[in-house]
């Protein structure tokens, strides 16, 4: 099904060509500030849903998945944010700036379930085994390369930090981008991204010490 | 100035964040300081990870889970009624068109005994070297038992290993509203084989705080009262106090294991006892006085489909004799009224009953089809049809509303049989044909499964909910919310008035085999394959009670008093 959107008090032009699409490097994303201008412009188009979903897919489901540590949760919860999206798409402003929205959501989505994945709770079941809790971390002794060092070390940090850590880096966005992504002040963005570095730093170095370097 | 102070600013430095004065003074300080440039090397090469970091490709399937999910499709059906009603070039967010009348929520409230009456598969003991066993005990105790009485207010009650458990929706004293830990409601000599809570709404007699069951060693029946007291004998479904796999495998056995059904008005429990000759006999409690009497004669035949009236006057049941299934009907004081349950098609056997005042009704199905619909006024011992002779349906569900009335669906629609006014109506189109049929409640509505998707319809007009649905809708007690089965996910839809949904997907656990309300709607137990779990209807939390499935897929509400 391709479903096309038209914002509310716009005009439907099949013609025009939609902007905003994240640009293959994060520097050169931040270098395309300038250009992020013409993102108004992005909602004054027709988006396909199935478009919006190719474009963002990658980054999206990488964010998220750094953020929750779980590729199958990453699954659901990319597929909760795009749900959630393209049922809030349609009443959206028309100067919406569509990517660093769905980070938003995303953001949002993952947070809640972190939340909910501390409520759960495994009740003691009489004379019966029960199955341990979801334990977040994982073994050091299981690291074998950088990435998984840094997945590993990610997953260890606060979550505030962490998906400002990540937005930063992985997606190239500014600090005002970030500020709105996460609805915090832009010296806030300061602060958990001062945080972020030295919290990643810790937990990158305890980890690489921990896995003895099996590189 | 120190290292502490300019680590501080190290990373917005690298940002290029700071203004121009603090910028030049920490710069100042990181050119004279190793530890400060080691530290922001650090950081550039922790950056540089982060960003080179391979990006994890998604797999396709989530793609088609998206654009294939409920979700999308309910969105792109509204999507499409919004462009189609607003004028050209514009889209407005209208709600959905479906309009239902109001929820009367406080009656249906009351009413909560849920899936009580589900499968009882647990009828095959473990039966060994210990089946001479013969407890007559009604105290509760011994290893693994907990406090008693336990604490007052809901409980969800399930089968597990022979023993009935109970958990507190709430935990005492729990500030988180957390549940309680599971508690042995039965004891341990005890081998629980069948059961069944009274229902919720007969306040006069207890209602849904008592709970019968069956101990398979003993045949005993008991009645306790769901905080774990007053555990009582109130009779026998077994011919002998040591009833063994033989009698247990047996048609009378497995009869016996299905019979346990509480009066609506919790006055009375009706069970079946297997009788020393091999036959079967509905028998009745009073909990008023104790008595026990007999509904009918004993059947050689084993009897079974025990359905109350809803003034607790009357006891239907059926037999099947040769192939051909008739209809029992006790009426407290007028005795036993006996009629094949489907005159036309002889092997037809019965799918439902259904009760409006004394009119029992009830549809036959033969061949997996529903081949007739008869209802059988109090003062009449011939029933009528009310479907015409050789109408097919595909499903049909019953409602107590409108004066009794059963939704049929057949051929790409829906019809309705009112009691009260006799024939069959035609009532919407569906495109292709319902296979399952579930009224609201207060049979405002009703919710239909069409090929795997979930449809609401009521008198208004119909709306599609979900689709990929696997399992069958779980009204809640009020009527406001739906709960289904959709792959590995059980779905909560909240139905105003105004057909608004709002979706919450509760588990991403293993196959689902039922569901169960709170009374407060707050909670809902879902037995899965993986075990049993308690989850808050907003889905914030979720509490695995048990690992280990339960025995069958029964479980119920009850409420300790």
């Amino acid at each position: 099904m391709d479903l096309t959107v038209v914002p509310v008090a716009t005009e439907y032009d099949p013609a025009s060509e939609p902007a905003d699409l994240p640009s293959e490097t994060a520097k050169g994303r931040r270098m395309a500030k300038a250009e992020s201008a013409q993102s108004v412009q992005s909602l004054q188009q027709a988006w396909s849903f199935e478009r919006i979903y190719d474009e963002f897919k990658t980054p999206i489901y990488n964010y998220i998945y750094h953020l929750v540590g779980s590729r199958e949760q990453a699954d659901d919860l990319t597929q909760d944010t795009f749900l959630k999206a393209f049922r809030a798409l349609p009443r959206m402003d028309a100067n919406l700036k569509l990517s660093a929205w769905l980070y938003r959501i995303a953001t949002n989505t993952s947070y809640d379930a972190l939340r909910r994945r501390k409520l759960i709770a495994w009740m003691p079941w009489q004379d019966l085994d029960h199955e341990p809790a979801d334990v977040e971390s994982a073994d050091p002794q299981e690291t074998i390369g950088t990435s998984e060092l840094v997945h590993a070390a990610l997953r260890r940090m606060p979550r505030h930090y962490r998906a400002a850590l990540l937005l930063y880096t992985q997606e190239g966005f500014s600090y005002a981008e970030i500020a709105s992504t996460l609805n915090i002040a832009e010296s806030g963005v300061k602060m958990y991204l001062s945080r972020a570095r030295h919290s990643f730093r810790e937990h990158y170095n305890s980890l690489e010490q921990a896995g003895g370097g099996k590189k | 100035m120190t290292c502490e102070w300019a680590e501080g600013y190290l990373s917005a430095y690298l940002d290029d964040a700071l203004d121009p004065q603090l910028r030049k003074d920490v710069g100042a300080h990181i050119e004279t300081c190793a530890h400060c440039q080691a530290l922001a090397d650090e950081y550039r090469r922790n950056d540089q990870l982060l960003t080179t970091l391979a990006p994890i490709e998604p797999s396709d399937q989530l793609r088609q889970r998206i654009f294939e999910s409920p979700a999308f499709a309910a969105l792109a059906q509204k999507l499409e009624r919004e462009t189609a009603a607003a004028p050209p070039g514009r889209v407005s967010p209208r709600r959905a068109p479906l309009v239902v009348r109001a929820l009367v929520p406080l009656a249906a409230l009351l009413t909560l005994s849920l899936g009580a009456a589900l499968l009882f598969k647990q009828g095959l003991l473990p039966f060994g070297a210990t089946s001479t066993a013969q407890q007559q005990t009604n105290t509760i105790g011994g290893p693994g038992s907990f406090d008693l009485p336990l604490s007052a207010g809901p409980r969800l009650v399930f089968l597990n290993s022979g023993t009935l458990w109970s958990v507190a929706e709430y935990a005492p004293n729990s500030v988180t509203n957390a549940p309680g830990a599971p508690q042995r409601l039965t004891p341990t000599s005890a081998h629980v084989v069948a059961w069944a809570v009274s229902p919720q709404g007969a306040a006069n007699h207890d209602g849904g705080a008592r709970i019968a069951y069956v101990d398979g060693l003993t045949g005993a029946l008991h009645i306790a009262h769901s905080d774990g007291q007053s555990d009582t004998i109130v009779g026998s479904v077994s011919p002998t106090q040591s009833p063994g796999a033989d009698l247990w495998n047996s048609p009378a056995g497995h009869a016996a294991l299905t019979g346990l059904t509480w009066s609506p008005d919790g006055s009375q429990l009706a069970y079946i006892a297997a009788t020393a000759d091999g036959a079967t006999q509905a028998r009745i409690v009073s909990l008023s006085n104790g008595s026990t009497l007999s509904a009918g004669a004993s059947f050689e035949a084993p009897i079974g489909q025990l359905s109350w009236s809803g003034d607790s006057h009357a006891l239907a049941f059926t037999t099947i004799s040769t192939g051909e299934t008739t209809v029992i009907v006790w009426r407290s004081g007028h005795g036993v009224v006996t009629t094949p349950a489907d005159a036309n098609v002889s092997q037809a056997t019965v799918a439902q009953f259904g009760w409006s005042g004394s009119t029992l009704s009830w549809t036959t199905t033969h061949a997996g089809a529903i081949v007739g619909v008869y209802a059988l006024p109090g003062n009449s011992s011939t029933p009528s049809q009310l479907t015409a002779t050789g109408a097919h349906y595909a499903a049909a569900g019953f409602t107590t509303a409108h004066g009794g009335a059963w939704l049929l669906a057949s051929d790409g629609a829906l019809s309705e049989a009112r009691l009260a006014s006799g024939g069959v109506n035609w009532v919407a189109n569906t495109g292709a044909t319902a296979s399952h049929i579930a009224w609201s409640p207060n049979g405002a509505m009703a919710a239909l499964i069409i090929g795997d998707k979930l449809v609401i319809w009521s008198g208004a007009g119909q709306t599609t909910l979900a689709q990929g649905v696997t399992g069958q809708p779980v009204w809640s007690p009020s009527g406001a919310q739906l709960a289904v089965t959709e792959a590995q996910n059980v779905m909560i839809y909240r139905i105003s008035s105004e057909a608004a949904t709002q979706v919450e997907r509760l588990s991403g656990g293993d196959s689902v085999l039922a569901l169960a309300w709170a009374t407060d709607e707050r909670n809902l137990a879902i037995l899965e394959s993986r075990g049993m779990l308690l989850v808050t209807t907003d889905g914030v939390s979720q509490t695995l009670l048990t690992s280990h499935q339960a025995d069958g897929a029964a479980l119920s509400w009850s409420v300790a008093r």
